[in-house]
C-alpha cells in the first residue's frame, strides 16, 4: 500500500482534543486504503507540552505513531511574549500608515516555537524522510509541528488541514506566509474557508469536514430537572464564564446546568450547577439526548464534533453567534439558536425552556437530518480519499 | 530550476536596490529623532576662489575642518574624511599643514581656489616633517618667531587669565546654585518627611482596615462552616429519606419474589395434578378395554368395514383418540395419523393439529368416543373443520365408545351426554347424510357423509 | 565536524534558548532596528550605511552592534553625534538573541561567520559588505555586497527593501533555513 504521514500534535488515547480527534479520525478513516503512520510528540498535556510518552514507534489500534521528544515546557518567556501578542498584533491593533508591525517574522517564529510542542526531532525527520511518504497531512495550524514541520515538505506533496478559527494568533502574519505555498488545503466548514480568505488572503481547498461517528439514538438520561448540558474543557476561553453568568439569571427557571470534562476553570458551586467529570462516551450520548438543550459558548471553534455529536441525539442547540462556524452550522441545518452576547444568550435559553414538545421534535429532527447527510462517516472517508489520491496522483505526475 | 528562477529573481532584486541608493541621495532627508551631528555654521560659497589664510585659519577644531572643506573643496567633509583631519590635529599637525592637504590633493588642484600665502607656509610644515632637516628647519622658525610666540604667550596668559575669572564668576554662580538647590533638597526632606507621616498613617488606616476584612473573613467562616454543617443536617436528612424510600424498594421487592414464587408452585401443583388425571385415565381406559373380553376389537372390525369405501389404499385417514385403530387402518392400506388430546384442557392442541390438516385432503375423520372429544372442541366447530379437511366423498365416523367416556368420568370430568340421534340431526344441519352403523356390543356409531356435487 | 559546522550547531541551539525579555521590549519597535556585525575596518562603513538610514530612510532608526568590542564604534558614532542611536548589545546569549530578533536585518561589515549563522538560525535576514567568513557562512541565504560598491547607501538601501518586502523576507529566510540545516549535523531522531 503506498505509505502516507499524519503529523499532529499530540496523539494518545487519553488525549482529548478536537484537531487531535480529527487527525486520528482522519488517520483510521484512511488506513484501510493506505498505510498511514502519525507523526506527534511524546506530549500529552497540551498547556505545558511536557516530554511525557515514550518517544518512538508505538502501535495504536493497528496504526503506527511515531513520537518525537519536546524539548522544553512551555514558561513565563513565552507568555510574556503571548500577552504582547494579544494587544498588539490583533486586527484592531494594527498600523494604519502601513508600518510594518514591531514583530518581526523570527520574532513570529519564537512566538510559535516556545508555545510548543517544539520537536526539531520531527523537523529532522520529515527533511530527511518525506521521500519515504507519497504525501503528508498536516493537522492544524498553529502549531510548531506543522508550522516548522510544513517548511520540511515539498509543497505539492502536503495536505494541509489548517482548523482555523478566529483568533488573535492566526493574525500572525507569519502564519499566512508560510502557508500560502501550501494550496492542498481540507477545510472542515465554509464559514473556516471564509475566515481564511479573510485572515490570510487565501481560501484554496476543500471543504470535508469530520465525520460523526456516534449517531446511533441513545437511551435519554432522565433527571428531576431539565437541563442545559455542556460537554468539553470548562474554561472561560471556552466561554463557559458566560454560559454561568448566563444561567445565574435563569436561575429561577428551574433550569440545571450539567457539565462534563475537566474544570480548569474552577465551576462555582451553585444548587443549579452540577459537575460530573468525565463521563464515558454511552453516558455522554445519553445526557445528550435527554437534554433540554446542548450549549456550545465557545467563540472560538473550527467545527466542534461535540455539538454535532448533540444534533445527531435530536437534542436543540445553542451556540455562540460570534463564531462563524458554528452559526453556520446552525443556519444550515435549523438545529437550535444562536446568541450575540449576555442578553441574547439569556433570552435564548429563555425561549429554549418554552419550546412545546412539537417544536422540540422539529429542530432535533432537523438536526439528526443535517448530521446524517453531511457527515456521516463513508461519506467523508470516500472525500478524503478523494483528496489524497489527488495529492499523491499529482506528485507523482 | 527552482534555483535558477530563485537567483534571477534575488539578483533583479540587486538591481532595484542599487537604483534606489543611487536616489538614495536625492530623498528629503528626514529629520532625526536625536541630536544631528554639527553642521558649519557657513554655508558653501560657490563664487569664491580667494581666500584669507586666517579666515580659514579662525574657527576652532570640528567648525575648522568644515569650513576648510566648504571652502577649498566646495562641499561638506564625509563624516571619515572629517574624522581624518581631526584626527591629523590631534596628532599635533597645524591648521596650515591641514589647509595645504586639502587644497594640494587632486580635488583640491580640480577646485583650484586661492589662498593667499598658504604655499610657503604648507611648505615650511611639510619641511618640518623631513627627518633632522625638519627639526633644524622647525627650530630656526621658532627662534625667528621667538618675539611673536612670546606675544602670543602674553595673550595666551591674559586669555587663561579672562578664562580663569570666567570660571570664577561660574563657580559664584553655580555656588549660588547649588545653594539654591540645597534649600529644595530641603524643602524635598521636609515633604518626603511629611510624606513618611502620610504613609504611617495610611498603613494604620490600611491595617484598621486588614484588621476589619480579617474580622469580616472569620465571620465569614464562621457563617461558611454553619452552612457546611446545615448542609451536612440537610444531607443527613435526604440521606435518611433516601434510606427508608430504598428500604421499601427492597421490601416490594422481596414480595414480588414471594408472589413470583408462589405463582410458580401454583402452576406446578396444576401440571402435576393434570398428569396425574392423564395417567389415571388411561390406566382406567385399558382396564375397561381388557375388562371387555374383545367386544372393543369387534366394533372396530364393524367400524372399518362401514370405512372401507374411503380406506383405499394410499388414503388418508386421522383418527381422534385412538391409537389402536392406526395400526388397522394401515393393515388395509390407508396411511393413518391420530391425534391425541381429547380433554378439555388439550382444546388447543386438537384444535391446532387439525388447523394444520390440509383442506380436502381426508379420506376419512374417525372419532371412536365422540362425546370425550366434545371436552375439547364444540361440536359444530368440529364438524366445520371436517367439513374442511374432507375430500370429496370423504367418510366421518363417530362412535360412542364407551370406555374414553367412562374413563374420564372416573377421573372426574364431566363429559357432555349426546346421543346418536341428536348428533345425525346436527350433521344432516351441516349438509351431511347420516347411517348408524352399531357394533355388535351395541356401541353406536354414526357414518356421515356428503353428497358430492 | 568542522568549525562551521560547531557553529551551526551552536546556533542552533540559540534557537531554542529564551531570549532577554527586558532587551527584547525594550528593542521591539516599528522604527527600523539594525542588528550589526563588524571589524575594525568595517565599523565606518557601517557606520556611514547606518547614517545614511538615519538620514534617509528613519530618523528614528536604531543600531545593535552585536560585537563584545563594539564600545569602538559607539565612540565613533558619539564622533558623528548619532550615538543616541547606537547601543551595545553585549556578550549574553540572550541578549544577542533579543537584538536579532527585535531586527529587520544583521548587517555584516567584516567580523567572523557566527553572528550570521545566529542570524540564519533564528531567521533574521543578513546583508552587508562580502568577506571570505561571511560569504563561508551565509552562502547564497545573504544579500551581501562586495567591498568595492557604494557600500554605504546600498547597505541603507537594502534594509529598507527588506523592511518593506516580504517575499524577499521570505526567499531569505527559507535559504537561511536551509543552510543552517545542511552545515548542522541532524539531530538524533528515533526512527
Amino acid at each position: 500500500m503506498t505509505r502516507i504521514a499524519i503529523v499532529v500534535q499530540r496523539c494518545d488515547e487519553s488525549v482529548v482534543g478536537g484537531s487531535e480527534a480529527l487527525a486520528w479520525q482522519y488517520a483510521r478513516l484512511l488506513s484501510d486504503r493506505f498505510d498511514v503512520e502519525v507523526l506527534s510528540s511524546t506530549a500529552i498535556d497540551y498547556v505545558s507540552w511536557r516530554d511525557e510518552l515514550p518517544s518512538g514507534v508505538r502501535l495504536r489500534d493497528g496504526i503506527p505513531v511515531r513520537r518525537f521528544p519536546t524539548l522544553f515546557e512551555r514558561g513565563p518567556y513565552w507568555y510574556g511574549l503571548h500577552q504582547r501578542m494579544m494587544l498588539e498584533v490583533q486586527p484592531f491593533a494594527a498600523p494604519r500608515d502601513g508600518a510594518p508591525l514591531a514583530w518581526r517574522e523570527a520574532l513570529q517564529d519564537e512566538y510559535v516555537r516556545f508555545q510548543g510542542p517544539c520537536c526539531p526531532g520531527l523537523d529532522d525527520w520529515l527533511r530527511d524522510h518525506h521521500p519515504d511518504y507519497a504525501a503528508v497531512l498536516f493537522c492544524t495550524y498553529l502549531y510548531p509541528t506543522t508550522y516548522f514541520g510544513i517548511a520540511e515538505v515539498p509543497a505539492h506533496k502536503t495536505l494541509f488541514v489548517p482548523t482555523l478559527h478566529d483568533e488573535p494568533t492566526a493574525y500572525l502574519p507569519a502564519f499566512a506566509q508560510r502557508y500560502a505555498a501550501h494550496r492542498n488545503r481540507i477545510w472542515l466548514t465554509a464559514a473556516e474557508q471564509r475566515t481564511a480568505a479573510r485572515i490570510w488572503g487565501y481560501d484554496e481547498g476543500d471543504v470535508i469536514g469530520m465525520a460523526v461517528e456516534h449517531s446511533e439514538s441513545a437511551m435519554p438520561e432522565s433527571r428531576a430537572r431539565p437541563y442545559l448540558l455542556y460537554c468539553g474543557r470548562i474554561e472561560a476561553g471556552k466561554g463557559c464564564d458566560e454560559l454561568v453568568r448566563a444561567m445565574e439569571r435563569v436561575a429561577d427557571r428551574g433550569l440545571t446546568l450539567v457539565l462534563t470534562g475537566v474544570d480548569n476553570m474552577g465551576l462555582p458551586r451553585q444548587p443549579w450547577i452540577e459537575y460530573l467529570g468525565f463521563v464515558d462516551e454511552r453516558r455522554k450520548f445519553e445526557l445528550m439526548a435527554g437534554a433540554t438543550a446542548f450549549v456550545l459558548p465557545s467563540q472560538y471553534e473550527s467545527f466542534s464534533i461535540v455539538t454535532l455529536e448533540a444534533m445527531a441525539q435530536r437534542v436543540p442547540v445553542l451556540v455562540n453567534g460570534r463564531c462563524d462556524v458554528m452559526r453556520e452550522h446552525i443556519e444550515r441545518s435549523g438545529a437550535g439558536f444562536h446568541y450575540d452576547g449576555l442578553d441574547d444568550m439569556v433570552a435564548k435559553i429563555g425561549r429554549i425552556a418554552t419550546l412545546d414538545s412539537g417544536e422540540r421534535a422539529r429542530i432535533g429532527a432537523a438536526g439528526r437530518e443535517y448530521v446524517l447527510a453531511n457527515y456521516r462517516e463513508e461519506r467523508v472517508r470516500a472525500r478524503l480519499v478523494e483528496q489524497v489520491e489527488r495529492v499523491i496522483g499529482a506528485a507523482a505526475g | 530550476m527552482n534555483s535558477d528562477r530563485n537567483d534571477e529573481q534575488l539578483e533583479q532584486v540587486r538591481g532595484e536596490i542599487r537604483a534606489a541608493a543611487a536616489t538614495l541621495r536625492d530623498r528629503p532627508r528626514l529629520a532625526p529623532s536625536a541630536p544631528a551631528p554639527a553642521a558649519g555654521a557657513d554655508g558653501i560659497e560657490a563664487a569664491r576662489r580667494s581666500y584669507r589664510i586666517a579666515e580659514l585659519t579662525d574657527p576652532p577644531y570640528h567648525a575648522f575642518v568644515e569650513h576648510a572643506f566648504r571652502a577649498l573643496l566646495k562641499r561638506a567633509p564625509t563624516p571619515v574624511e572629517a574624522s581624518a583631519q581631526l584626527d591629523l590635529l590631534g596628532r599635533g599637525a597645524s591648521k596650515t599643514e591641514v589647509l595645504g592637504n586639502l587644497r594640494w590633493s587632486a580635488e583640491g588642484r580640480r577646485v583650484g581656489v586661492g589662498v593667499a600665502g598658504l604655499l610657503p607656509r604648507y611648505l615650511l610644515a611639510k619641511l618640518g616633517r623631513v627627518p633632522l632637516l625638519g627639526y633644524l628647519v622647525e627650530g630656526a622658525v621658532a627662534f625667528a618667531a621667538l618675539p611673536l610666540l612670546a606675544r602670543q604667550l602674553r595673550a595666551a596668559d591674559a586669555a587663561i587669565s579672562a578664562g580663569d575669572s570666567a570660571l570664577g564668576a561660574g563657580q559664584k554662580a553655580l555656588a549660588a546654585r547649588a545653594d539654591v538647590l540645597n534649600q529644595r533638597i530641603d524643602d524635598l526632606r521636609g515633604l518626603a518627611h511629611e510624606l513618611g507621616l502620610a504613609r504611617d498613617e495610611l498603613i494604620r488606616t490600611l491595617n484598621m482596615i486588614d484588621e476589619g476584612l480579617r474580622a469580616r473573613a472569620s465571620a465569614t467562616e464562621v457563617a461558611l462552616d454553619d452552612l457546611a454543617r446545615r448542609q451536612h443536617d440537610l444531607e443527613g436528612v435526604r440521606r435518611d429519606e433516601l434510606e427508608f424510600v430504598r428500604r421499601r424498594v427492597y421490601v416490594m421487592d422481596r414480595w414480588f419474589e414471594a408472589l413470583r414464587g408462589a405463582l410458580d408452585e401454583v402452576e406446578l401443583a396444576a401440571g402435576r395434578r393434570d398428569a396425574r388425571v392423564r395417567e389415571f385415565e388411561a390406566r382406567t381406559r385399558d382396564a375397561i378395554t381388557a375388562a371387555d373380553g374383545g367386544a372393543s376389537a369387534a366394533r372396530l372390525d364393524r367400524w372399518l368395514d362401514a370405512l372401507q369405501p374411503a380406506c383405499a389404499a394410499g388414503a388418508r385417514v386421522v383418527t381422534i383418540g385412538d391409537d389402536d385403530w392406526n395400526e388397522r387402518l394401515a393393515a388395509r392400506g390407508a396411511i393413518a395419523t391420530s391425534f391425541a388430546g381429547t380433554r378439555a384442557g388439550d382444546g388447543p392442541g386438537l384444535r391446532d393439529a387439525l388447523a394444520h390438516v390440509e383442506d380436502s385432503c381426508l379420506g376419512a375423520l374417525v372419532a371412536p368416543a365422540f362425546p370425550a372429544l366434545l371436552r375439547a372442541i364444540p361440536a359444530d366447530e368440529f364438524v366445520d373443520a371436517a367439513t374442511r379437511v374432507l375430500q370429496p366423498g370423504g367418510l366421518l365416523l363417530l362412535g360412542f365408545a364407551h370406555e374414553p367416556v367412562l374413563a374420564a368420568a372416573l377421573a372426574g370430568d364431566i363429559v357432555p351426554a349426546v346421543q346418536p340421534g341428536v348428533l345425525a340431526t346436527t350433521l344432516s344441519v351441516a349438509g351431511y347424510s347420516t347411517r348408524r352403523i352399531d357394533a355388535a356390543d351395541g356401541t353406536p356409531a354414526l357414518l356421515a357423509w356428503r353428497e358430492s356435487h | 565536524m568542522d568549525a562551521l559546522a560547531s557553529l551551526a550547531e551552536a546556533s542552533g541551539r540559540l534557537r531554542t534558548q529564551a531570549a532577554d525579555d527586558a532587551l527584547l521590549r525594550r528593542w521591539q519597535t516599528r522604527a527600523t532596528v539594525w542588528a550589526a556585525s563588524c571589524d575594525a575596518a568595517g565599523s565606518p562603513v557601517l557606520l556611514d550605511a547606518f547614517h545614511a538610514c538615519l538620514s534617509h530612510c528613519d530618523a528614528a532608526a536604531r543600531l545593535l552592534v552585536l560585537d563584545p568590542g563594539a564600545e569602538a564604534a559607539v565612540a565613533a558614532a558619539s564622533s558623528r553625534g548619532i550615538d543616541a542611536h547606537v547601543e551595545c548589545v553585549g556578550d549574553a546569549a540572550d541578549a544577542r538573541k533579543a537584538a536579532l530578533l527585535a531586527a529587520d536585518a544583521l548587517v555584516v561589515c567584516g567580523g567572523g561567520a557566527a553572528f550570521v549563522l545566529d542570524a540564519l538560525a533564528v531567521g533574521t535576514p543578513v546583508t552587508g559588505v562580502e568577506c571570505a567568513a561571511t560569504m563561508d557562512a551565509a552562502g547564497d541565504a545573504a544579500l551581501l555586497w562586495r567591498a568595492g560598491d557604494p557600500a554605504a547607501e546600498l547597505i541603507a538601501a537594502t534594509v529598507e527593501r527588506l523592511r518593506a518586502d516580504a517575499p524577499l523576507r521570505a526567499r531569505l529566510r527559507a535559504r537561511g533555513h536551509a543552510r543552517i540545516s545542511r552545515i548542522a549535523a541532524p539531530s538524533e531522531s528515533p526512527a
